[in-house]
């Protein structure tokens, strides 16, 4: 026997929402397509960064009040010690630094000898990384300069281990950056020694990866990977990782890289960001 | 008459503060949970006991729009928790439609049942538009999101209990 309309309303008497749910999912469908074509949410997100402003600033604010109380009571002693160490680095940079100079000055003599285009001047402004580290279960870089700090999206952020990542996201105080390690980074590559120009990709889970590596080209276990500089955003020689595993493909005509970068979000607190290129 | 509003005035104010608190947890590590990973998706554990529960008898479209407002703040596209919140609301119906859901275990299978589908839905969808999720962590994802769902439903419960 067919049950009426009415018997098949068991538990539930409210009016479905078959059409209504269509409706939106079809919205949500067309919104998430045009979000990752045209990449909306960062704009919208630019736009509306004075929404996220009162949430970093609470979920900084206990590490705030620590570090003030720390400076408050920092010993004079302690401040003597910090200032000696210091004092040494400098030291130790200035002795490295002359030697680099040297370096510099014969390295453009030769390029005006074998006629090669000088290299790009680049200036930097350094930023320190702030909380939150994580958002909603993504790793992610947050620095405390902004838009009034001239920072803009797309520029390069590195620090004294090697390349962090790309600004993607610019409130008017603070500043979101791609880690290199996320799926959504790119970067030329090249080996140390100056071979094989690579297109290096993070893999969304702490490292990085070359997909198609030509299997007739040797690698090895250890070597070092550095930006190639070809697409003009990123300066030449940034460290950027070692590969630590080499897996052939199946057809044995690409090999797949995995690499391991060289900085982590948790290892450092200052990073630099590149802000203009002028050329020599 | 004034009761109800007063009611609904309460509830309003109580989804406020579980709404700005998962807001901030989200940018938290928390001791054990503070692998990106492992961490529970903390919006996916509110909205199902609310969605379950009926809390403020939310329809599909304000659901909609407050998954917008998620994309906006924590997620890295839009449209994903939109498309999250309204999938558990209609699956809650077509589940209440036709199974009564009275006892504890009842009430906790269901839970289990809205956590899963929102877990899968936001990893079928980061894998499609490559966000950054781990596969490999979903166990544990969805594990961590079940028991802060029970802790929200269990929270829910004993705040409307309260005269």
């Amino acid at each position: 026997m067919k049950p009426s309309k009415k018997e098949l309303k068991l538990f539930n008497d409210g009016q479905s929402p078959i059409f209504s749910f269509i409706i939106l999912l079809l919205i949500s469908f067309s919104l998430m397509g045009l979000d990752y074509r045209k990449k909306i949410h960062h704009h919208i997100k630019n736009e509306s960064s004075f929404l996220i402003k009162p949430i970093v600033y609470v979920i900084n604010l206990p590490k705030n009040i620590n570090e003030s109380l720390t400076n408050l009571f920092k010993t004079k002693s302690q401040l003597f010690e910090k200032n000696l160490k210091l004092e040494n680095k400098i030291i130790d940079l200035s002795i490295e630094n002359q030697r680099l100079i040297l370096i510099e000055a014969e390295n453009r003599q030769l390029r005006k000898t074998i006629k090669i285009s000088n290299n790009i001047k680049i200036t930097t402004i350094g930023a320190e990384i702030i909380l939150p580290k994580i958002r909603n279960g993504t790793e992610i870089i947050t620095i405390n300069k902004g838009f009034n700090d001239s920072i803009k999206i797309g520029q390069p952020v590195i620090n004294n281990l090697g390349l962090v990542g790309q600004i993607i996201f610019t409130g008017n105080s603070f500043s979101e950056v791609n880690p290199i390690t996320s799926k959504k980074y790119i970067v030329p590559a090249i080996f140390e020694k100056g071979t094989d120009n690579i297109i290096v990709r993070g893999n969304g889970n702490k490292y990085l990866e070359v997909l198609m590596f030509p299997a007739h080209r040797e690698v090895k276990i250890g070597a070092i990977l550095m930006t190639s500089g070809i697409d003009s955003l990123y300066p030449k020689g940034i460290k950027i990782g070692r590969v630590i595993k080499v897996t052939p493909q199946i057809n044995n005509q690409f090999n797949h890289l995995l690499i391991s970068p060289f900085s982590q979000p948790t290892t450092h607190t200052q990073v630099r960001v590149f802000m203009k290129k002028e050329n020599d | 008459m004034i009761k109800i509003n007063t009611l609904k005035k309460n509830e309003f104010l109580t989804f406020c503060i579980f709404f700005l608190l998962a807001l901030l947890l989200s940018g938290i590590s928390i001791p054990l949970i503070s692998n990106a990973g492992v961490m529970p998706d903390y919006f996916l554990a509110l909205f199902i006991p609310l969605i379950a529960t009926r809390f403020m008898k939310m329809n599909i479209y304000i659901l909609f729009f407050l998954g917008l407002i998620i994309d906006l703040l924590v997620g890295e596209l839009i449209g994903q928790y939109g498309l999250i919140l309204i999938t558990i609301y209609f699956t809650n119906f077509v589940l209440n439609k036709y199974l009564l859901f009275k006892s504890l275990i009842m009430r906790v299978l269901q839970h289990l049942i809205l956590t899963t589908i929102g877990i899968i839905i936001l990893f079928t969808s980061s894998l499609s538009y490559e966000l950054n999720i781990n596969l490999g962590l979903f166990p544990i994802k969805l594990l961590t999101t079940f028991l802060l769902c029970i802790f929200y439903a269990k929270l829910i419960q004993s705040l409307r209990r309260k005269p």
